[in-house]
């Protein structure tokens, strides 16, 4: 079972990170950042065969493909940076992770914008 | 026509269930509401499309998606080429600068057997300029310790024989004008420069 695993590695690395705490800090920071990284690439791989069924699916309902890439593409820039702000958080550098946050957001609307004119055009055109 | 709604009505459903599941695995963060917005953006281009449709024939969504997110990469693209450019260019300036000032220094080293310390070029850098990449200005900076470069090894002791002599420094600097002189003059002959844009010191370390 793979939840067991994971949260076998979590007990053990916040039993290890909260020992080191007050002798070591900089080592259980480490701690963190790794197993976050290894929790992350277990769950990746599951979220890799999800999202391929989603885009199975769509094919099959005969949904237009950009919408789904863009969502896609949204997901898993909002799931990236939320890994990255959370491990600079969890350091204690809220800034940097406030940074990461804004960029993940710029990404997304950049993203957003071509759907975002798309949209427009059509209402434009709908108009008599 | 019931074939029309029948699409239209699964296509919105189908929609809705995507981002349903689409939502269920979105951290929960600050991220949510920007990625409701433009699901919410989708939903309403899902809606309004097929009404399109029926009203103008068939219009083509995803050419202007695709048209509007190629310009945004093309512009993004352009932007990065010219920060590129910029760099590389500085990157060949200052790899030919240092294969010049190399180059002299070996000449000079060469031809007239004394040590040079350093040389600081000022080069032509503007691409559009005629004489891009000619020197604009030189400046070296001799050493007058080792004067003979290529005695130095063999007889180290003789040098330091009695200096009381006037005559003998004044004969120093004459020869240090000479050799100043036909460094001057070769370096204006092989880089086309004007003798006055050349700048020659001699640091005296000898005590």
């Amino acid at each position: 079972m793979e939840i067991f695993k994971i949260v076998g590695i979590g007990i053990i690395a916040t039993i290890l990170t909260i020992v080191l705490k007050n002798q070591r800090p900089e080592i259980s920071l480490q701690i963190s950042i790794v197993t976050g990284v290894i929790i992350f690439i277990l769950v990746v791989t599951k979220l890799t065969s999800v999202l391929e069924t989603l885009n199975i699916l769509a094919r099959k309902v005969d949904m237009d493909l950009v919408y789904i890439t863009t969502i896609l593409k949204i997901v898993g820039i909002a799931y990236v940076s939320e890994f990255g702000a959370q491990v600079c958080r969890d350091a204690g550098e809220g800034a940097i992770a406030s940074k990461i946050e804004f960029a993940g957001k710029i990404l997304i609307m950049v993203l957003a914008v071509p759907i975002l004119i798309a949209l427009l055009n059509l209402i434009v055109e709908l108009m008599p | 026509m019931i074939n029309f709604l029948r699409s239209w009505i699964l296509n919105i459903v189908s929609v809705v269930i995507f981002i349903t599941i689409v939502e269920l695995i979105l951290p929960n963060s600050s991220m949510k509401k920007y990625i409701k917005m433009i699901v919410g953006l989708l939903v309403m281009l899902v809606i309004i499309n097929p009404i399109l449709d029926l009203m103008h024939g068939k219009v083509k969504l995803e050419e202007d998606i695709f048209r509007t997110s190629s310009a945004i990469h093309k512009q993004e693209l352009v932007l990065n080429l010219n920060h590129f450019k910029g760099t590389q260019q500085k990157q060949i300036i200052s790899v030919y600068k240092g294969n010049i000032e190399k180059y002299i220094k070996d000449q000079i080293e060469f031809n007239n057997k004394i040590r040079v310390l350093s040389i600081d070029s000022s080069i032509e850098e503007n691409v559009e300029s005629k004489e891009f990449g000619n020197i604009k200005e030189l400046a070296i900076v001799l050493s007058n310790s080792e004067n003979n470069l290529s005695k130095k090894g063999i007889q180290p002791v003789s040098n330091v024989v009695i200096n009381i002599n006037e005559n003998r420094e004044n004969d120093n600097i004459e020869k240090n004008e000479n050799i100043l002189k036909a460094i001057k003059e070769h370096i204006s002959k092989y880089y086309s420069l004007d003798k006055d844009k050349i700048n020659i010191n001699i640091q005296k370390t000898e005590k």
